[in-house]
């Protein structure tokens, strides 16, 4: 039986971005990919749609990590001479980047495993379909995300620590 | 009796907030859970930390989530998978006519070179090699180190190699033009950083279509081409230039034809030609350019009120443009950038871009060639 992909596109989507944002951190990127993803089911018909997205979205996240580097640190750049350059941005939308910033690097601090674990749960999927996308044994799930949680806090608490003496 | 674990605690959460597709088994472990629980004082502690923790986790990842935008309708995604199979279509057809032709180039020249060989006219002819379209008004210092002597000896020698080159041209754009397309179409490949020696060996091969087959027009277009080719035909390694970065546009949801390839878009600049010296004298300060690339054209104008140079030079037949300007240009060309390929309905650029930053300059590289060749040519700028 085929797969109505309207249907799991409208379900799925919402997540498949939420996923692939922490992945590539830019939301246009983020829902470009999640649009590629559903392009490349179009003709496929797996077992597990829902798992099978999340593969290909993990997949292509990857390879635009790798193609993006350079133009990431170019976005840094940028992005600095552009705040300075506009003294008058509001303070809550600097905040919110800051903050976004500062989660974002306490994610970068975790094993590429432990964060990969977190996502794929933080983006909806239960311990036998991230089992199955890591390769992890479903009986290792629940470890796997204690660790990463628990860095994840500590992480950010130890930047946030930083931040305020430097402030 | 043991005491449970973080992990089976988290486990225990997860379980009741999403539950797994074991379903037995989970309500039997939380059964035993619960029931220790009820009777350990210490592992009911632990059981409020790890939700504390799973809350702050929680808490964190959403303050990194997207902010929240309509979903684009199914019909978006129907219509980009049409596109996607139209540009597939039309690169294989465009491949295949220049190849057509390249072949009926070369087919009809090596009859027409048999045939003079056979009838006994001689080799003398007026066209230049292709490769070695001067500039109007420069001596050969300014252009790469071509002397007259090494082009009459070039226009001495085979006018088939300049056919045999333009064929192998259109072979290469036809080529090039499908590396793109198709690059744009695939998703970004894992080698998209390819070693120095992958990209080495790239150029080199793109050194060697460009270059003819007689002696002495090969000498000349194997310089141009590959000007950096030693006795073992390697570029030189070295380390990018201090701020190298590069510019690039996203790939725009629910354009008609998404950009394809990275790119800036320049406002319009009304450029004046000039020489070497006084494009030196309005940037106020030395002109970079690529060493060994013949030069086509000096500019003068202005981007953004900023005085700025465009310096064309030839990459075998592709001309590479040297926009040279203040770095505070850079951050403004690519806000803009952005800001006008979301509102454009269709990409019309091809091509990649690349920017040099360095002592408050910013030597912007634009060609119609694949991202990687170019960044190779950023590298050489001294």
């Amino acid at each position: 039986m085929s797969i109505d992909w309207s249907v799991v596109y409208r379900d799925t989507y919402p997540d498949l971005v939420r996923y692939l944002h922490r992945k590539v951190w830019d939301a246009d990127r983020a829902q470009d990919l999640a649009q590629e993803v559903f392009v490349r089911a179009l003709d496929q018909n797996p077992d597990n749609p829902r798992a099978w997205l999340f593969t290909v979205a993990t997949n292509l996240a990857r390879d635009e990590a790798r193609s993006v580097i350079r133009r990431r640190r170019h976005l840094q750049l940028v992005k600095v001479e552009v705040e300075a350059a506009t003294p008058d941005e509001p303070d809550a939308v600097f905040e919110r980047s800051e903050r976004e910033r500062q989660v974002r690097r306490a994610l970068e601090s975790l094993s590429e495993r432990d964060r990969e674990v977190l996502l794929l749960w933080d983006a909806g999927l239960d311990y036998e379909e991230i089992a199955r996308q890591t390769g992890l044994a479903v009986t290792a799930i629940g470890t796997t995300l204690a660790r990463a949680r628990k860095r994840l806090v500590d992480a950010h608490a130890a930047l946030e620590g930083r931040h305020v003496a430097r402030g | 009796m043991s005491h449970v674990d973080e992990g089976r605690l988290h486990a225990y959460l997860d379980a009741i907030e999403r539950p797994a597709g074991g379903q037995s088994d989970d309500r039997e472990d939380r059964g035993v859970i619960e029931s220790h629980l009820a009777q350990c004082a210490e592992c009911r502690a632990l059981l409020a930390e790890v939700r504390q923790v799973r809350e702050r986790s929680a808490s964190l990842l959403a303050v990194a989530a997207p902010t929240p935008a309509p979903q684009p309708s199914f019909a978006d995604v129907l219509a980009r998978a049409g596109r996607t199979q139209q540009r597939r279509r039309l690169t294989r057809i465009n491949r295949l006519a220049a190849l057509g032709w390249a072949a009926t180039v070369v087919l009809a020249v090596g009859l027409g070179w048999i045939a003079r060989g056979a009838i006994g006219i001689g080799p003398q002819s007026e066209r230049p090699p292709l490769e070695l379209t001067p500039p109007t008004s420069r001596s050969a210092a300014d252009v790469g180190g071509v002397t007259e002597a090494q082009s009459d000896e070039a226009r001495r020698g085979a006018p088939v190699a300049a056919e045999l080159a333009r064929a192998a041209d259109l072979v290469q754009q036809a080529e090039g033009q499908e590396n793109l397309e198709e690059a744009a179409s695939r998703p970004p490949s894992p080698a998209a950083e390819p070693g120095e020696e992958e990209a080495a060996a790239r150029l080199e091969a793109a050194g060697r279509r460009q270059g003819p087959v007689p002696a002495a027009p090969a000498e000349m277009a194997g310089r141009i081409a590959a000007p950096d080719s030693g006795p073992d035909a390697r570029l030189e390694r070295k380390a990018p230039p201090a701020g190298m970065v590069t510019v690039s546009a996203v790939t725009i949801p629910g354009a008609a034809v998404p950009v394809e390839t990275e790119q800036i878009l320049l406002p319009a600049i009304e450029w004046t030609p000039a020489d070497l010296e006084t494009a030196a004298v309005h940037l106020k300060g030395p002109i970079q350019r690529i060493p060994d690339l013949p030069i086509r054209s000096v500019e003068t104008g202005a981007l953004y009120g900023e005085p700025s140079v465009r310096l064309v030079q030839w990459s075998g037949s592709v001309p590479v443009e040297l926009i040279q300007s203040a770095e505070v240009v850079l951050a403004r060309l690519q806000a803009d950038s952005l800001g006008a390929v979301r509102g454009r309905e269709a990409a019309t650029q091809r091509g990649s871009t690349a920017a040099v930053v360095r002592d408050g300059r910013v030597v912007l590289l634009r060609a119609a060639l694949p991202l990687d060749s170019l960044r190779l040519l950023a590298r050489r700028l001294p």
